[in-house]
Order: C-alpha cells, then structure tokens, then sequence
C-alpha cells in the first residue's frame, strides 16, 4: 500500500518531532519543516497530499500558506491548520482562505490522525 | 590671591587608567563567558532533546500489540534510558521535556506523559527540590509536581499553605487544590493569611476546570475567622448556586466589610432571599451609597408594596441624588408608575381639553351604541344600555392619565411627521408614516360595530371605542391645525398640495360633528375653511367608494373575521392613497374615511382616477420605519423567504430609500421574489383588471347589479391559463380557471350560497330618518370595511384553499 504524503508545519520542534512519530506510526510519508521558508521551498518541488501546518509560524504563517496554496499554486490541497485556543480570528481566516479543517492546541495525536485521514479520505 | 590647579601625580592617574581598563575587560569578559556558556547550556539541551525527544515518543506511544520489532525497539530504548537517567543534565532534559510536551498535548497522550514521568522517577528530583532553602526553587518544584499530577505530593504541598514567604505559599494554595478535590476544603479550613483577588480568580479557574467535581458546602466557611476565607466561601456560595446558606447571608449583611456585605447581598439577591428585606433596610442607613444603591437593587427585586413607606422615606429625607433616583425606580419597580414624569409636562393643558372631550366623546359613543342595539336587538331593555354606558365612563376615569400620556406622545409625534413634511414639500414623498395610528383600536372598534353582542358585554372593548372617539377628537385638532397651517402654505395655484389627504381626515367631524366639537378644540378650527378641491378629490375616492357598495355579494362571514379586520381597513387605505393617481402623500386613518360623500358622480373618477392595481399592507414596511440598516438587509432577505406580492410593492418603495445598501438589495430581491411569485402576480393582476373593467363598466350607470359585473370576469380571456400545466398553476390560477369555469355556466353556488348582502346599513340609512349622525357614521364605517373586505376576499381567496 502506497503511504501518502504529508508536509508537517510546525515550529515547535519537539511537538513536531512527536507529532510525526505518530503520523509515521499512522502510516504516512511526513515531511517536517520548521517554519514558513521551508514550507514553501518544500511546495516548490512537492507536491504532498495533505497539509497540516501550524498557525503561528516564523517568516510564513499559517493563513500566509493556506493563500499561498489555493491562490498562487491554485492546489486543492487538504490543509489542516493546528491553532491555540483563543485564537478564533485566525482560525475563521484560516477557514475563509480554504483551509479544510481545523484542530486546537493542546492537540491530541489521535485525534488528528483520524482527521487527516478524514480529510484524505474526501479527496 | 591666585587659584592654582591641585597637583596630581602622573604615576597615579597611570595607574587608575590601568585598574579602570582592568575592571572594564574583566566585566565584558565574564559577560561573555556568562553568555557563551548559558548559550552552549541551551544548545546542549537542545541537541539532548533532540535525542531524547525521539525515545520519549516512542515511550508515549508504545502499544502492547506492537510488532515483535517494535517491542524490540522498546526495551533497547528502555535500557538505553535508564542509563541516560543516571546523569542529572539527561534528568533535567528529560523533564523539561516531558514540562512542555504536557502544555501541548491532550487526551491520553498527556496522561501517558503523567505516567512517564513517575516511571522514570522524575519526581524525586521534584521532591529534592522542596526541601531546598531557595524559596525559588522550591516553588518551581511545587509547580512540576503540580503540572505532572503527582498526587503523592500532595501531602508534602499543603504544608507550605502557611508559608512565610509570598509565592511558595500562593504556589502551595493552587497546587493544593489542583492535586486534589477536597484541597479545596483543606485550603479554606487551614490557611491564615489573606487570599488575594488575583489568587482568588486562579483558585476559581482551576475549581472550575475539574471534571466530576461535587463542590463542598461553601457556607461552612462563612464563620471562618479569616475574613478572605469568608469572601471567597460567598463568591464560591455565588458560583455554585449554593442557597442553603439563607441565615448566614441574612447575618453577613452586617458585617463590617463592604466587599463581604457586598457579596451577602448580591447572593440574597439572586437567590431571592426574600426575608432579608427587613435586615437590607436597618443596614441601610450606616452604609456607603455604592451598598446603599446596591441594598435599593435588591429590595426592587424582593421588596413589597410594605417597603414603599421605607422608600418613600429615602426619597424624602436622602440627600445623595443616587441613592434618591435609586429610591424611586426601586419604589416604581415594586409599584409601577408610582412616579410619574412631572419635569417639563404642562398638565393644566392637556388634562381639561383630555377630560372635556372624553367625556363629550363617550357620551356620544353610548348613543351611538345605544342606537346600533336598539336597531339590531330590541328585545333588550334601553336601560341596560345605558347602564353600559355609565359603567365604561365610570371604567375609563382610572385610565385617563395613560391617555392623557399616550395623546400627548401620540401628537407630539404628528407634529414632527408634519414639521419634516412641510420642511420636504419640494420633494415627492409617496409615504406618511401613519402606520402606527389607529390598527389596534380599529379593529376593536369593528368589532363593536360588525358585532353587537360582544360590544354590549365588553367592557374592555368599550374602553377601546371610547379611546378612538377621543383619539379622533384630538387628531382632529391637530389636522385641523394642519390645515390651517398647510392654507398659509399652500398658494392658491397649486392643484396637487401634499396635504390633500386632509379633508378626508378633517369632513368626519365638520361636516357630522362639527358643532359639538368645535366647541372642545382650538379656537382655530373655526376659521378653517374645507378648499374646493380638497373636497372634489374627496368625492373622487367616496365615488369608487360608492362603486365598491354596489358589489352587495360580499360574504358577510369575513366582516366578522376580525383577524383580518385591522389589515383590510388598512389595505383600502393603501387603495385610497393609490387611487389618488398623483403620488401625493394621502395617507391617513381608516377612522377618518368614514363620511364620504355618497352623491358622486362617476364621470370624474372615470377620467382622472384609474383604478390602479390593488396591493396590500406589507408588515416589513412598519419595520422598516425603526430599523437601521443591517436590520434591513436582513428584512430583505426575510421578505425573500416569506414575502408575498404585497412585498412587491413595498419593495418598490424601497428604491428611493437613502441607504445605497438597502437600495441595491431591495431591487435584488424585488426581482427574485417577482420571478418567485409571478404566476401569483399575474393571477392577481388579473384579477384587479378585471375590477377595473368592472368599475369602468359601472360608472356610466351605478345602479348596474352585481352579476354584470361578473359577467365582465368571464369576459376574461383565460384560455392561455387553461393550456398551462397543472403542475405549474399556482392556486390562484386554479382558483381563477374554476371562477370562470363557473361563470360559464352562469353559476355561482359559492357566491349565491354562501355569500350575503352586507351593504344594508346603507338603505337602511336611506329609509331610516330616525337614524341620527352619528349612526350614519358608524354605517359609513362599516361599508368601509365592507369595501376593504371586498377587496381582500377576492384577493385572500385563492389562499383559503391552501
């Protein structure tokens, strides 16, 4: 069975590192990439097929990504954005921009397996 | 004297420059080892979590059906941990490790974190770390127990609730309560010092954040002698909704602090402590105006009509203007208008003229009623008919000063309709908005007049008639000062005056009442002068009026249907003002179209006054007057989904309003509710051409009966309606295909059966001579509503069968 792909968006090194041991355990082929640079020059020569990315992000925030993707690479994409609490404002840009789903921090490792599988599922 | 610069020794300033220079290199020289090494401290934790980080994943998410690899995996990392926890540094890494992963994580994954961190013993070093002599350090031990659960330290944390020192203790009060659900209950029996605000609202968070947690009774702490203790027992009381504690509250009013008696009394109040009242009022006078307002809160929500003389004292005897106003909205909200405004009102004015014509006015309503029972029941005896009338004057005396408030709001509002219209008189306003005049009361009044016997025995409803007549007393004044007003205006010249609305308002009484009740308003009024060709145009609409009287197949069901009573008299109205053909502003009451004249001739309607298409009252245009423009967009979108094309033609309106907003989405939905209701449009269109046919056909000879008129609607050519699909006819069109369907068979078994004659008054009021003026008005009304009935039955028709 062909394991798909997923970009990893997160700054915060040791939940990044936690969280792709449980999408790798889940069975997908994560890329990790630490802040919004990387993200993008990952984009330029992949293609994944779903993003989970974090809101607040160094040089590239999250809301920067998910309108980089639907309207300068024009990707439908699957991006599950991952937010703190209280952070309603982002969150609705994030959905008005095309963002497909939404999980709040602390985040349950599970819990997004199962929502990008959801996701991928759609798709 | 000469002043001479002090020797220094060369050797010696050498020497300083040296120690300076010293002192500055060995100050940048440990900042920079300080740094460097605190910087290769941090890369060293960096590069150990991202070593360690790996094996904690795995630890946290092993599961026991793990592949034989996996388990593999497992217990070489297992050992390979162990060794690593024998040196402190991997120890420290591996607890802020495990500090930040539980911040971010949730569900089992956080809980496996609290399990780690126990089995790789961690918490020992946490354990170490209270016992050391650094206030700081035992405090950031307090919070890692804490922040990974470590009930076996609770024992150890809650000594510390008492401690000297300010943050070991506060850190101590939250872990306490954290750990375990009956902290709570230790925190509040053991401490000794205060609780601050602050703490307070953390200790709150964290109570309020517990899952399964059964609260203690909080008033067991209300006798504590720790006056925090206390506060804090009444604020948990407030949250929990604890009110057992009534005796308690009841005493704690007393109490010497104002936030603690602040906070009894907000509880007595929302937990309705009614027999507090009495203690509320002795503590009153010794407290501060913020308490006292808040006492005068409370005893508005508890109090009786028995606390009115304790507050009427307060509004006598208190200086402070707060607590005075307090005083009298409380004694308002215990017995309402109590007070009523006096700033500012002229009473003398209002009150006489008020009484004068109320009084005239329901003398001559019992006449009236006395004369509409003898003509319908005279098996009643005359005097029980006066009896009735006695006791509604008798019954209207206590309701006077609401009158006299609603006239006065009522006329100040005409007033200024009336400035901003004459202020506008270039401009062509198609609308008055009088809506808010006479619905209520219109349809209480048909209902006395379509039907007696409930008039004869309500006397809510006899109230109601006497309201109108005395309203119509007072509108009359004031049209009539409009008219005299509107002759200093209006040149001679001018054929289409914005006010012609106002003979119709105006006739009813000068021509009918005018005697009597000249004499109860202004002098004014005696020198107005009804125009000519105010009085032409009247007699255009009491001509279609009259046209309207010879269709005698009304059902007379629908007169008595008084749901729909208010909104036909309105829809004529809307008729009437259409009717003008000049888009002049004619809008007025229903009341006030009762005494047209009926010797009209018809060739002057034929000519200047088309019938024009009928359309209703539209209930969003009374909203439209009040809301602002969000509301309205949202209107529109709610007359899209329940609009009719009574709608159509508000929405028209809405073309000229002032918003560009409302504007654009009017025509929006203009547009989408035609293409919704087209079929119905056109049904209905039809419908009132075929009146207009009608009534054109009439005017050369009124006394042309009802079924050439009918026969006129079969005259309709409907053949194209026939062809349509069934599927896609709306009702209208089916109720419109089987009228002529009938009609082709010179049957009408719907009209002939159920319908009656309801134009009777009318000869009766020809044959009739006894009948007095006041009656024929009542008449005249009653053919009013028979007309708007008309014209809605034909119209609401289809929808019955809905």
């Amino acid at each position: 069975m062909i394991k798909k792909n997923l970009l990893l968006a997160e700054d915060d090194e040791l939940l990044a590192s936690l969280l792709d041991y449980r999408l790798q355990k889940g069975g997908y082929n994560v890329h990790l990439a630490k802040d919004g640079r990387d993200v993008k020059e990952y984009l330029k020569t992949a293609t994944p097929d779903i993003i989970v990315s974090d809101i607040m992000m160094p040089y590239f925030s999250g809301i920067e990504l998910i309108d980089y993707v639907r309207n300068q690479l024009n990707s439908k994409i699957p991006i599950i954005i991952i937010s703190s609490a209280g952070n309603e404002e982002n969150v609705l840009s994030a959905f008005e921009l095309g963002a497909n789903d939404f999980i709040s921090k602390p985040v349950s490792p599970s819990e997004l397996l199962v929502r990008v599988g959801r996701e991928l599922n759609k798709t | 004297m000469l002043i001479s610069a002090p020797k220094i020794h060369t050797d010696l300033l050498w020497d300083l420059t040296i120690l300076f220079s010293g002192l500055g290199i060995l100050f940048f020289a440990f900042v920079f080892i300080f740094r460097n090494r605190l910087s290769a401290k941090s890369l060293k934790i960096a590069r150990q979590k991202k070593i360690l980080a790996p094996i904690i994943s795995n630890f946290l998410f092993y599961e026991t059906d793990a592949t034989k690899e996996e388990n593999y995996e497992y217990i070489k990392l297992k050992i390979e941990i162990r060794d690593l926890l024998k040196i402190q540094f991997n120890r420290l890494v591996l607890t802020e490790i495990l500090l930040d992963l539980q911040k971010d994580l949730s569900g089992d994954s956080r809980n496996r974190i609290f399990k780690l961190y126990q089995n790789l013993e961690l918490h020992l070093d946490a354990f170490k770390k209270l016992r050391n002599w650094r206030w700081e350090i035992v405090s950031k031990g307090i919070l890692e127990l804490t922040q990974m659960r470590v009930l076996a330290a609770y024992g150890f944390i809650k000594k510390f609730i008492n401690d000297k020192r300010g943050v070991v203790r506060k850190q101590a009060q939250i872990a306490t309560v954290t750990l375990k659900h009956e902290g709570i209950s230790y925190f509040l029996d053991t401490t000794r010092y205060g609780i601050s605000e602050w703490q307070q609202l953390k200790l709150l968070d964290v109570l309020r954040n517990f899952e399964d947690f059964t609260p203690p009774r909080f008033k067991a702490w209300l006798t504590s002698k720790n006056r925090d203790v206390v506060l804090f027992a009444l604020r948990l009381i407030k949250h929990y909704n604890q009110n057992d504690a009534n005796k308690s509250l009841i005493e704690l009013v007393k109490h010497k602090n104002d936030q603690i008696k602040s906070e009894a009394i907000q509880c007595i109040k929302d937990f309705g402590v009614f027999e507090a009242v009495a203690t509320l009022k002795s503590v009153f006078r010794n407290c501060r105006v913020d308490i006292k307002l808040q006492i005068l809160d409370t005893i508005s929500s508890l109090g009786k009509e028995e606390d009115i003389e304790f507050l009427q004292t307060l509004v006598s005897k208190e200086s402070n203007f707060l607590v005075k106003s307090k005083a009298i909205s409380t004694i308002n909200t215990i017995a309402p208008e109590t007070y009523v405004p006096t700033e500012g009102i002229d009473k003398n004015i209002t009150t006489k003229s008020f009484e004068t014509n109320v009084e005239d006015n329901s003398t001559q309503l019992s006449e009236v009623m006395n004369n509409n029972e003898l003509n319908k029941d005279d098996s009643l005896p005359a005097s029980d008919h006066k009896e009735d009338s006695i006791d509604m004057q008798d019954h209207l005396d206590p309701e006077l000063e609401d009158e006299i408030i609603f006239d006065l709001c009522f006329m100040e509002e005409l007033e200024d309709i009336l400035t901003e219209f004459n202020e506008s008189e270039d401009q062509e306003v198609n609308y008055l908005p009088l809506d808010f005049l006479p619905m209520v009361s219109e349809v209480e009044e048909l209902k006395s007049t379509v039907d007696p016997q409930t008039t004869e025995n309500s006397n809510v409803e006899s109230k109601e008639i006497l309201e109108e007549e005395s309203f119509k007393v007072e509108l009359e004044a004031i049209l009539d000062k409009i008219k005299a007003h509107d002759q200093d205006v209006v040149t001679e010249d001018e054929k289409d005056s914005e006010l012609e609305f106002l003979p119709l308002v105006v006739e009813s009484n000068v021509e009918e009442d005018s005697e009597d009740l000249i004499v109860t308003t202004d002098e004014d009024i005696l020198a107005m002068e009804v125009k000519e060709e105010e009085v032409i145009k009247e007699q255009r609409i009491s001509n279609l009026y009259n046209k309207f009287l010879e269709v005698d197949w009304l059902p007379k069901q629908e007169l008595e249907n008084s749901e729909t009573i208010a909104q036909k008299s309105i829809d004529w109205m809307a008729f009437v003002n259409e009717s003008e053909g000049t888009g002049i502003m004619t809008q007025t009451s229903a009341s006030n179209t009762s005494t047209w004249d009926e010797n009209y001739t018809g060739d002057e309607d034929k000519d200047d006054n088309p019938i024009p298409d009928f359309y209703g009252f539209s209930i969003f245009q009374e909203l439209f007057r009040t809301c602002d423009v969000e509301s309205k967009l949202i209107l529109l979108d709610e007359i899209l989904a329940v609009g009719d094309e009574k709608e159509v033609n508000f929405l028209k309106t809405l073309k000229d309003d002032s918003d560009k907003k409302v504007r654009a989405k009017s025509e929006i939905i203009l547009k989408e509710l035609q293409a919704l209701l087209s079929p119905e449009i056109e049904a209905e269109e039809s419908i009132a051409q075929i009146q207009t046919n009608e009534l054109e056909a009439q005017q050369p000879n009124l006394d042309k009966e009802k079924p050439e008129s009918i026969s006129q609607i079969n005259t309709i050519d409907v053949s194209t309606l026939n062809k349509e699909e069934d599927s896609l006819k709306s009702l209208e069109f089916c109720f419109l295909n089987g009228l002529i369907s009938e009609n082709d068979n010179n049957q009408m078994p719907q009209f002939e059966l159920d319908f009656e004659l309801v134009g009777t008054p009318i000869e009766d009021k020809e044959d009739n001579q006894e009948i007095n003026e006041i009656n024929k008005k009542e008449v005249n009304k009653k053919e009013e509503k028979v007309l708007s009935s008309f014209i809605r039955n034909i119209i609401s028709f289809p929808k019955k069968f809905k």
